[in-house]
Formats: structure tokens, sequence, C-alpha cells
């Protein structure tokens, strides 16, 4: 993009941000979306208001503003006798960032740990040059760009082609996080299982920002049994019912954090080295279970490895274990409690809520 | 040919295979064909660059409206895998030539014989708009426009971003109203010691200018007012994009067939791809086919002397049957790129022969479609405009010059001709618009006042669909106008049975009398 262009992109997302225009996306797209895919969506077109040919029930009588756009009215967003289709535009990560930017969070990290990554960089990077693997490299690059069957073989080395024998390591300071994202899907969830999917998604791309996508995500689907879930069967395939109890899905993560063996639908259970990774629980239920003391035992013996528990409720009457959460570990917890309704603004708050604000406390 | 003459570029290095054709193409266009145009650079751009010269080409000042457009054009290409072939761009000062050198965007990820075709289908645009009357003088600079950015800035960081996109967008509701073809009215104007105290003197046209002058207004308002203004004056080629499209596609098709005499594999290629984007199946490409089909219709005519008086008397059996070998097609064709706007084009030439050809052409591809995809007709097509007209037309037997007319409010896709009736600026009614209804008295035939009142009201009744006003737009942006002026803002139009009635924004409500 040259200078011509400049930041009319940022005034054009501002625009929209400011006209309530909210693009609403659903569990579908946003899964697409944090898997790094580029969902097409149609958008919201702004068009400045003209008089232009054609005729619409709308009628007179709109409540004259001013800042009244026509495509309010129009029935088709580019108005009337335009004669174009609705357009569309594709989102990625990068723009759902922008949007929770919008909303107000700042993407700081609450927690110091810092990790060493030993990056091995076999083919590009090390020493004792292999002279064979080169003219491979070479030639595989003359024919993939087409030069080889314009004008032959030519011995032509690019610095990009020059594999080594020895690896050498790439050394990076960059702190990962584990996101663990606890889902209650008992009968009484029935209903909110796609706004919590939407919301839980939405914080999985907040933090990927965060950590420059070394986010690992860990799915943990609870009734009064708990147990681990792949992505895909976590957001597609988990059919909720039954009970609610937290302190089965709580002793899991205690069990990923000390590595014992726990349930899970996985090949193996997970590790999660709470000593280097920064760890983040979001805890989505309606707040009725009926263990409480049990969960507020696991829960402590969690806290102090964990960086951030997100607690949210959807629904629910009850409060008292969210206050509980808050008063007794501080400022660890994130609450944010929800109406039911799957709306904008209600998936707004609770993004906001949860990753609101920054943790000085990070250990 | 001069040195410096269609240079095709890629980055800053020039690329001699393609200079080397688009030479001989502009040899063939010119010799054989008989085109003129100026100088053009092409550029082989990636697709993100062609999405930021389509977003800044109609609306050069960095605003969110640009920023919507680009965000859209790249979707398009990069995510929908729509193809944008070619833009031609701006002209900027040929130091060479003296004279005026286009930018044209060529999408460099388009396959040899596509590239071609597409300069070809240049030379056609460049040739309009060097000749035609409507383009000609109307056309823009890519330095001013660079200029009017820079002054953009300038006036944001001094009053705010905010407050000049608050301008801005006022000037894009206002740009309806800009007095696109003065040259289409030849009225006297007042006289210059005239001591009449009506305000406007005369009946204007150009409301966006009356506006500017004599509404109050702080200087940087009218500054941005002003370059919306400069930038949307140019949008009077609107009028002429049948004829833009159809003649750029009709000289693809001549170079096509050239191709075709040496070369049978690549000539059918550049075939295909002309007759995919000239597709009558579909709404956006409608001034490419139809504009195609007509030229063709003209240049057999005008070939076989199928035109004129004599043959317009002929029985229509015998009129199928004349021919003479008059040979004058390219000529005719060549005329009507420089004489005609659309409205010409489309009212003078395309006679009932034509009508029913291309409808039938239109429908026999329909059913070819229909059949490879499987769907009930009417289930596919029912909101395309197009369908409508061609059923309007074959079951019906509708009269073709309201189609015509449809066709043309359509295509146009620019506001309406409003103007401020004599006297139609006061401080008891406000600023009073007239929407211009003077195309519909080429169906009065009467010349007695009474009669042809009765005969106009009638008109009015039968085209009033195509030429009503009254959708939410109009009523936002007349609501908008009169709380800038802050004086209310009537309109006098015909509502879609054909009434006249006027529409009133008095800053607080809009309604109608």
């Amino acid at each position: 993009m040259t200078t011509e262009i400049g930041d009319s992109l940022e005034k054009y997302k501002k625009k929209m941000e400011e006209e309530g225009d909210d693009l609403y996306f659903g569990t579908e797209e946003l899964y697409e979306i944090v898997n790094g895919r580029v969902v097409v969506k149609q958008i919201p077109y702004k068009v400045n208001p003209r008089i232009v040919f054609g005729h619409d029930d709308s009628g007179p009588g709109g409540d004259g503003s001013g800042d009244d756009d026509g495509d309010d009215d129009g029935g088709d967003n580019n108005g009337p006798g335009n004669g174009k289709s609705k357009p569309k535009r594709g989102f990625n990560k990068a723009d759902i960032v922008d949007i929770e930017k919008n909303w107000g969070i700042k993407f700081t990290k609450p927690g110091r740990k810092e990790k060493i990554n030993l990056e091995y960089m076999i083919a590009r990077q090390g020493y004792q040059e292999n002279q064979d693997a080169t003219l491979d490299a070479m030639l595989e690059r003359q024919i993939m760009s087409g030069e080889f069957k314009k004008r032959g073989l030519k011995i032509d080395i690019k610095e990009e082609d020059i594999r080594y024998d020895r690896a050498d390591a790439k050394i990076t300071l960059e702190n990962s996080a584990h996101f663990i994202i606890m889902r209650d899907v008992s009968g009484s969830m029935v209903e909110t299982a796609n706004l919590s999917k939407i919301i839980s998604l939405y914080v999985a791309i907040g933090l990927s920002e965060m950590y420059k996508d070394r986010v690992t995500r860990v799915y943990i689907a609870h009734t009064d049994y708990a147990s681990e879930y792949s992505e895909e069967e976590f957001f597609l395939n988990v059919m909720p019912g039954g009970g609610t109890s937290f302190s089965p899905a709580y002793s899991i993560i205690n069990s990923m954090l000390e590595g014992t063996s726990y349930e899970t639908t996985l090949n193996y259970p997970r590790k999660i080295d709470y000593n280097t990774d920064d760890v983040y629980v979001l805890h989505i239920t309606d707040g009725e279970a009926f263990d409480r003391p049990q969960s507020l035992e696991e829960i402590s013996k969690m806290i102090p490895k964990i960086t951030r528990l997100m607690y949210l409720q959807i629904g629910g009457m009850d409060k008292s274990f969210g206050d509980d959460l808050e008063s007794r570990f501080g400022d660890k917890i994130r609450t944010s409690y929800i109406s039911p309704q799957n709306t904008m603004s209600n998936v707004k708050k609770a993004v906001t809520e949860l990753m609101g604000g920054t943790n000085s406390d990070g250990s | 040919m001069e040195a410096d003459e269609f240079l095709v570029k890629e980055g800053a290095f020039v690329n001699d295979y393609y200079t080397q054709k688009a030479r001989e193409i502009a040899k063939f266009m010119r010799e054989k064909l008989g085109l003129s145009f100026d100088n053009a650079e092409f550029r082989l751009v990636n697709n993100d660059d062609m999405a930021e010269s389509m977003a800044t080409y109609g609306d050069p000042l960095p605003t969110w409206a640009t920023g919507q457009n680009y965000i859209i054009s790249r979707t398009e290409m990069m995510d929908l895998h729509y193809s944008l072939y070619e833009m031609v761009g701006h002209y900027t000062y040929d130091s060479f030539s003296n004279g005026r050198k286009f930018i044209v965007y060529i999408n460099k990820s388009d396959r040899e014989h596509e590239i071609l075709g597409v300069i070809a289908h240049v030379y056609g645009h460049l040739h309009m708009d060097k000749n035609n009357f409507v383009c000609a003088d109307n056309l823009s600079d890519l330095s001013k426009h660079s200029a009017l950015r820079r002054r953009y800035r300038k006036l944001e960081e001094l009053v705010g971003s905010k407050e000049v996109e608050r301008v801005f967008d006022l000037g894009q509701t206002l740009a309806g109203l800009i007095d696109l073809y003065p040259t289409s009215r030849t009225e006297k104007k007042q006289e210059y010691y005239s001591t009449d105290k009506d305000s406007p003197g005369h009946d204007e046209y150009d409301v966006f200018d009356f506006v500017l002058k004599n509404v109050t207004m702080l200087p940087w308002e009218r500054e941005v007012l002003e370059m919306v203004k400069d930038i949307y004056s140019t949008y009077r080629t609107v009028r002429v994009k049948i004829m833009h499209e159809g003649f750029a596609s009709f000289v693809q098709e001549k170079y096509a067939e050239e191709v075709s005499k040496t070369d049978i594999d690549t000539g059918l290629k550049m075939h295909e791809l002309l007759y995919a984007i000239a597709n009558p199946l579909n709404d956006s490409q409608m001034p490419y086919a139809f504009g195609l089909r007509l030229f063709k219709d003209i240049e057999k005519r005008w070939n076989e002397g199928k035109h004129g008086l004599v043959y317009s008397q002929l029985p229509r059996q015998d009129r199928l049957e004349y021919k003479t070998d008059e040979k004058r097609g390219m000529e005719k064709v060549l005329d009507i790129t420089r004489s005609c706007s659309d409205w010409d084009f489309i009212f003078k030439y395309c006679d009932e022969d034509f009508m029913d050809k291309y409808t039938k052409e239109t429908l026999d591809m329909l059913e070819v479609e229909l059949r490879r995809e499987a769907v009930e007709r009417d289930e596919k097509y029912e909101k395309s405009w197009w369908y409508k007209w061609i059923m309007r037309y074959t079951r019906e037997r509708t009269d073709p010059e309201e189609l015509k007319l449809e066709l043309l409010t359509r295509t146009e896709s620019y506001s309406p001709t409003v103007y401020i009736p004599k006297g139609g600026f006061n401080n008891q009614e406000g600023l009073t618009l007239k929407q211009d209804l003077s195309v519909l008295d080429r169906y009065v035939n009467s010349t007695d006042p009474d009669k042809r009142e009765e005969e106009l009201a009638e008109v009015k009744a039968r085209f009033a669909e195509q030429l009503t006003v009254t959708n939410g737009f109009t009523y936002a942006a007349l609501s908008r106008v009169s709380n800038f002026i802050k004086l209310p803002v009537r309109l006098q139009t015909i509502d879609e049975e054909g009434n006249d009635i006027t529409i009133v924004a008095d800053g607080e409500d809009v309604y109608a009398e």
C-alpha cells in the first residue's frame, strides 16, 4: 500500500465502529478466523445519501437529523437504482483484534514469565554448507518460479538456496501461554452454547495477539463429569446435557499443571509447564453448581500456578460464586455477568470485562 | 511510433515483450480501424495495487469512503477471486509528446492472451476519452489529485479529521446536484444589468455551485466542498458508460479476429474471454453486453445499407432481405463514438429488430445456463432487473421506449438532473428544487398547450416507475442539505404513479405535500 490511500482504511474502520454497525461473527466464522483463515462476509456498506432514481416503501418522514444515512432506509444498502450487489470483505485475525481494540481493550500481558524458545533452523541457518542440498534447493526454486522451463538449467545460486549440514539454534525470548477454555455444557446451558463459544473465541484471538500466536488452546467441557476435548469436538460436536459440578473440571487443570493423568478424549494427557508459560483459564457457566466447597479447594490449589482466571456467568441469578472468587483470590480473577441473549453488546461487555485492565501480579 | 509510446512497465522496468505487442496493437487500431488516442503507460500490477488504484481513482481524497472502496476491491480480488483485468486511470503530463499520457493498470496475474486482449480493450477506452464529446474535456489530472490529497490532510491537521469528514460527507450528498451536462441546455441566462430581485434569476442547474455561492460557511468548509465538487465534476462520463464499455469490447473483438487469422487458438481464447465479460446474463455486465452487441449491429446495418428513410418504410419481411454493399459500418461506429452520449446512442440506434435479436440471444444463453445448473429460471434470476426487463419485453411486448429509459436510468446510476427554478431560493419557502423531466418531451407530440398538458400527464404515469425518486436515499439527502443550509428544502417531483408531489425536508422531518 502506498501513501495515496494513507490512513483511509483506519478512518473507515473507525466510522463503522462509531456508527454502531457492529459486524456479527458466528461461531463457525470465528472458528475459521482463530485458525488463521480468512472469512468473507457481507459488510454494512456506507454511502452518503443522494437524490437517486427508484422507489421504495420507506416513505418520507425520517428523523431528519441530518446524520441519518440513507442506507438505513433504502432496503438495498447501495441505494435504489444503484444496481450493485451488497459488498463483501474478508476478515482475518488482525481485523478481529482491531475490533477488540476499538472496544477499548489494551493488549498488555499480565504475566512476566520468560521462556527461551529454541528454534532449529535446519534448512537456512547453521554452518558447514551442504553443496548437494544447496544445488537441489536452487533447482527447486528455478522449477517453481518457471525459470527452468523458460531457459533451462543455469547455475545461479542465491542466498536463499544455501543449505547447511549443521543446524544453528535461533534463540528468542518470548513467553508463550496456555489458554484453557472450560465450558459448562449442562442442560441449563443449551441455549447459551453459541454465545459462550463466540466469547471464548474472541478472548482466544485477543490472547494470541498478546503472545504473538504462541498460545496453546486447551478445551475442557464439563457437566458433573469433565473431560478434555480436541478443538473441533469442543466447538462442533460436544452435546450439552446433564447436571453441573465444577470440581472435576478444575481438578483436570490441576492434573495438567502437575503432570498427573486425567480424563481426556485426546491420545495423551497434557502437561503444562507453568514455570515457563503463562496460563489463562476461562470458565463459562451459569453459576449453578452443587459442589462449591470442593471447587474452591481445587481453585485455591490452582491459583498460584496460573496467570488469570476469567469467570464468565451467562444468565443465572446467583452471583455468589464469582464474588467468592474475587474476594478470596483478588487480582488474579476477572469476572463478568451477562444476560443469555446472543447479542453483540453482550459479547462486547463480556470480552471487555474479562480482558480489560492489566494485572501486575504475574508470578 | 515514438520511442516512449505505449510502454508496458513492471515496477520500474520496461517489459520489452508486452511493449512490443502493445505497439503492434496500437498500430492495428490506428491504421486498420481508424482509432485515435493519446499516449498511455501500461503498468502491470498485483491485486493489492490494483485495489488501491481502483479506490483512489473515484475518491482520491484520503477519506473513509476510499478505505471502504479499497477493502471491498481487495476482498473481491484476493478472497473471492474476481478478476479485474484493467483500469484506465487519470492522465499525467507527457513531456515527450507535450501532451497527455494515461496511466493504465493491468493485472499482472493474467495470462498472456488476457493481457493482450485487455490492451486492445484499453485502446477502445482511450479512443473514447480523446474523441467523445462528453469525455474529452472531462478528464482529471493525476498531479492535481495529489495536490488535493495534501491539502485535505493539511485541513485535517488544522481543524480535526472528524470535522473535515463531516463536510466531506455533505459534499458527497451535494455531488448529486452538480450540473454534469451544462452543454445540453442553451437557455438564456439572466441579463447582467437585470433589476429582477428573484434568486436565482434563472433556472439554476448547478445546485452545488449555487450552495457554495449563497450559503454562509467557514472558509475551510468551502474549501473541502470545492475539492469534492472538483472531483465529482468528472463523473459526466457516467453518461457514456454503455458506449465506453461497448466500444472497448467492440475493438477488442476486432483484435481477436485479427489474431485468429494467424493463430486460431489464441484468437479463440480471446473471444472466450470477451464473451465471458460481455455476458448479458449478469446485471453488472450489462453495459459491456448491450453496448458491444449494439455496436456490432450498427456496423452490420451500415455495411449492408440497412438504414435511412427508404429502409425504414419497408415492410418487415422486406427489411430482413434488404441488402446493399455500402460498407460504411466502421465509419458510422467511429462517428457515433465522437458525437453521441448513451442517451442518443440508445434512443437513436436501438431499434425493435435489435431488441428482438438481443432478447432472443439472452434467452438462448439462459436456457443453456439453466440446463447446466439445473435450477428453476425464476428462482435464480427473479431478483435480477435485466431478467424482469427481458421477460416483460418478450411476454407482454412492452414498449421498447420504456425499457430504454429504464436501461439508461439504471446504468447511469448517478443522480437525476435537478435544478432550482427561477426565484426558488427565498426566506419564506427556503430552497426549492425541481426534477428535470424534459426527457419526457420526446414522447409528447401535440402542439396545442392544453392537449400537451394531458399528454404529459399520461407520459409521466407511463414512465413514473423509471423516473420517480421517492426513496429513503432521496429523503435522507434532502434532510442533510436542509440541515446544512438551515432552511427548508423542497423537491418537486413525481411519485411512483406519476402524480406531481413535493417532498419537504424542514430540518426536523421529511414529508410529502
